[in-house]
């Protein structure tokens, strides 16, 4: 009798857990370098309560979002745009695989010098990590449209408009959200890496500062916080996702 | 009490997967021979176990109840050099050229290296592909796929050589020129053959005997001995000895849909 | 010469040209922009200095990539294999994957300091994810008859994994390998810009707070040489080696 996953999994969660908060309250390992997962749990309880820390988290998560409001909605535009015309795509696509292949965190400094280390800069460089990943999805989203929908829709006779409504958009739905998730993450992580290098406020100023000052509690602390607040925002969109794709698996599974 | 011919005895065998409740049946006393040379099909609906069954006389898995036995003893693990399969997808290595993947069964067996090259060579030879010995696998046609996999199969000098559905991805007018080709083979080598399809036509085409197997659980329900003679060609598939034999095993199957239907126990 | 590479080698000239003659004309400030020339200038000035740092960058990567391959391809083939396990582990790796490992940094700092060994920890970390993802996918779609086949002609459990499966995988496991290749190339660079007293990243922030423009481009080519090497020698293994695999998929 094999134990079901998801429960499987959450003994292995559980004991984790566990033997972490026994290794370090009991001594086994040197609570200086690793705090109780209780003292870790408390000092978060009290970040989350104090205002100064709401405020650097404030600030982190409005650069995420601003990059992900402008960005987002650029990219599909202009993906969706792309994704039609196959000559634009040819000229375009090479550029953009470049680009992708490359990891954007080495060029930070360029963006330090262009746009100093303010909102700005954050914002356009958490833009940069977007907009990539959704132009490239939003124009395979186009690309993998099958054939027969498109002769389907024809000959149903409908407007345009109906037919990018009621047949492109649920059709291409799946992928553009995927793009979005990556898109979000990229966002996150480019925001956080810009705050350690170079910032006067944000989550990973605080990260970065606590662990040059040795305080492990609170830099395990935040680093708690900011990784469950991404792997819910992961998830959520995962979620999305497959909501949006239900139908399509459906298919897959009746042939 | 073994038959003298008999390569292959197969004596109330059968196949339960899971226990408790939600145990399904998916053999059922099963019980055959199979004499040496002889061309053995099996036919019967989807799904009513002959995959399983094929299995269990290549020693892939256990039987839940009787037993295969192979020149007379028991058939327990994969015999390699003995029992030889040629599977629905070929499945060949694709990194492998034809001429490599003749021999790999071989080199897995410890064949010394001449030996096994002129094995495969001669066997790719007989299936006709001698001139795609260097060729890869996305190469070839899914006709020549399957005639390698026959010649990886034939360079065991098995005792038996299990087929399962080896047609079966081919277009319909491949799939009689194989059918044809491997009687050809069959007519060389005279290995014994057990050949599992759910083409009526093919398995009265080329067997000597046709096994017809009910729904799951999956029973023998019939044994035609096919008495079309030999070497078959095309046109006795228009003969009414051919369209007789075939009614005969069409009633047998669609009466055990009928009775399933009857007793409420068909699937969805 | 082939035109496609002719063509290829136009468009650089004209970029460089372009590049140099932007700042030449003083269209862009020199606190911005580094041109090719003031690039080469930087790097003939600085000497033997860049070089050991491009030294202590390189073998901080070695060691991060021997111990990230290492283990993802064990861990991969292992989970790929164990069906339990990797219905267990699978996805809540792939769910760590999304947290930026970054933010990890600072605590590696707190227990490995800022030498060598926290860069190496934090490179072997990043690559190792998406190595064994990539190897325990492509063990796990493996058609399940190619095991069949393996037992059915002899092979012990160990040949069929690695005669029969890990080629089959090649593919997936190669693709892995260069996405996380990648990233620990980038995985020191990053972490050594962010705290470090040698290597290219820290070559970076050095000379960015001087505003040395011309030193920091110079980091920041020599980086971006060292990932599109890796890109582009990973990616010819994979072509190489994966070449059946894209027959397959056209022939659908």
């Amino acid at each position: 009798m094999r134990v079901p996953v998801p429960l499987m999994q959450t003994v292995l969660g559980a004991l984790f857990l566990g033997l972490w908060q026994a290794a370090s309250s009991l001594g086994w390992i040197d609570p200086d370098l690793l705090p109780p997962l209780s003292t870790v749990l408390a000092a978060a309880g009290k970040m989350l309560a104090d205002p100064s820390f709401l405020a650097n988290a404030g600030d982190t998560l409005l650069r995420v979002a601003a990059a992900f409001l402008i960005g987002a909605p650029l990219a599909i535009s202009f993906g969706l745009f792309a994704g039609e015309r196959v000559r634009l795509q040819r000229v375009i696509s090479p550029l953009f695989n470049f680009v992708m292949a490359v990891p954007q965190s080495i060029f930070l400094p360029i963006f330090i010098f262009l746009f100093g280390i303010g909102f700005p800069q954050k914002v356009i460089y958490g833009i940069t990590h977007v907009i990539f990943v959704v132009t490239v999805t939003a124009m395979a989203a186009v690309r993998q449209v099958p054939r027969s929908y498109t002769l389907a829709a024809r000959s149903f006779g409908w407007s345009p408009a109906e037919i990018y409504r009621k047949i492109y958009l649920p059709a291409m739905a799946p992928v553009i959200v995927t793009g979005l998730r990556l898109g979000l993450i990229f966002d996150i992580i480019g925001v956080l890496l810009a705050e350690m290098y170079a910032s006067k406020s944000g989550l990973g100023v605080l990260i970065f500062r606590w662990g040059e000052a040795y305080d492990t509690r609170r830099t395990m602390a935040v680093i708690l916080v900011v990784s469950c607040a991404t792997i819910l925002v992961n998830e959520s969109m995962r979620f999305w996702e497959a909501r949006v794709g239900s139908w399509r698996r459906e298919m897959d599974r009746n042939g | 009490m073994a038959s003298p011919g008999a390569v292959i005895e197969v004596r109330s065998l059968g196949k339960t997967f899971g226990d408790g409740p939600g145990a399904v049946a998916a053999l059922e006393d099963i019980s055959f021979t199979i004499e040496k040379g002889q061309f053995v099909s099996l036919v019967g609906p989807s799904g009513c176990g002959k995959s399983t069954l094929l299995q269990i006389l290549a020693g892939l898995i256990a039987a839940s109840s009787g037993e295969v036995l192979i020149e007379g003893s028991r058939v327990t693990a994969p015999l390699p050099g003995r029992i030889a399969i040629v599977f629905q997808d070929a499945t060949l290595l694709p990194w492998k050229t034809a001429f490599e993947n003749v021999t790999f069964p071989l080199e897995a067996q410890r064949v010394p290296k001449p030996t096994r090259q002129a094995k495969a060579q001669s066997m790719l030879e007989l299936v006709g592909l001698a001139d795609f010995a260097g060729k890869f696998p996305h190469q070839l046609s899914g006709g020549m796929k399957q005639r390698v996999s026959i010649a990886r199969g034939l360079a065991q000098d098995p005792t038996i050589i299990l087929m399962d559905e080896p047609f079966g991805a081919l277009d319909e007018q491949t799939r009689l020129k194989m059918g044809q080709e491997l009687l050809r083979i069959w007519d060389r080598t005279r290995k014994t053959i057990f050949f599992i399809t759910h083409s009526l036509t093919e398995a009265l085409y080329l067997s000597d005997v046709v096994l017809v197997m009910s729904r799951r659980p999956g029973r023998i329900v019939d044994r035609l001995a096919v008495e079309l003679k030999r070497p078959r060609t095309y046109d006795m598939i228009g003969s009414a000895e051919f369209g007789q034999a075939r009614n005969r095993i069409w009633r047998t199957i669609t009466a055990g849909e009928d009775a399933a239907a009857a007793a409420g126990m068909v699937e969805s | 010469m082939t035109a496609r590479l002719a063509r290829r080698l136009l468009v650089a000239a004209v970029i460089l040209g372009l590049w140099e003659f932007v700042r030449r004309a003083g269209l862009v400030s020199a606190v911005i922009l580094a041109s090719p020339s003031e690039i080469y200038l930087a790097f003939l000035s600085s000497g033997s200095e860049f070089l050991l740092a491009f030294r202590v960058t390189l073998g901080e990567i070695a060691v991060a990539i021997v111990i990230a391959w290492t283990l993802g391809l064990i861990a991969g083939l292992f989970l790929g294999t164990a069906a339990y396990a990797a219905a267990v582990i699978g996805p809540l790796l792939s769910s760590l994957f999304a947290i930026p490992l970054i933010t990890w940094y600072p605590l590696l700092m707190i227990w490995l300091g800022i030498g060598s060994t926290s860069k190496i920890a934090y490179a072997a970390l990043s690559g190792f994810f998406p190595i064994v993802l990539n190897t325990l996918n492509g063990v796990r779609q493996l058609d399940r008859q190619y095991v069949r086949f393996g037992r059915s002609i002899g092979c012990s459990h160990l040949a069929i994994l690695f005669k029969i499966m890990l080629p089959l995988a090649l593919p997936s496991v190669l693709s892995g390998l260069r996405i996380g290749t990648a990233l620990i190339v980038i995985g020191v660079i990053v972490t050594e810009m962010l705290a470090s007293v040698g290597g290219i990243g820290f070559w970076i922030t050095y000379h960015r707070n001087l505003y040395d423009t011309g030193q920091v481009y110079l980091g920041i080519l020599l980086s971006l040489i060292c990932v599109l090497v890796v890109n582009l020698t990973l990616s010819r293994v994979e072509r190489r080696f994966g070449a059946w695999r894209e027959s397959e998929a056209l022939e659908r």
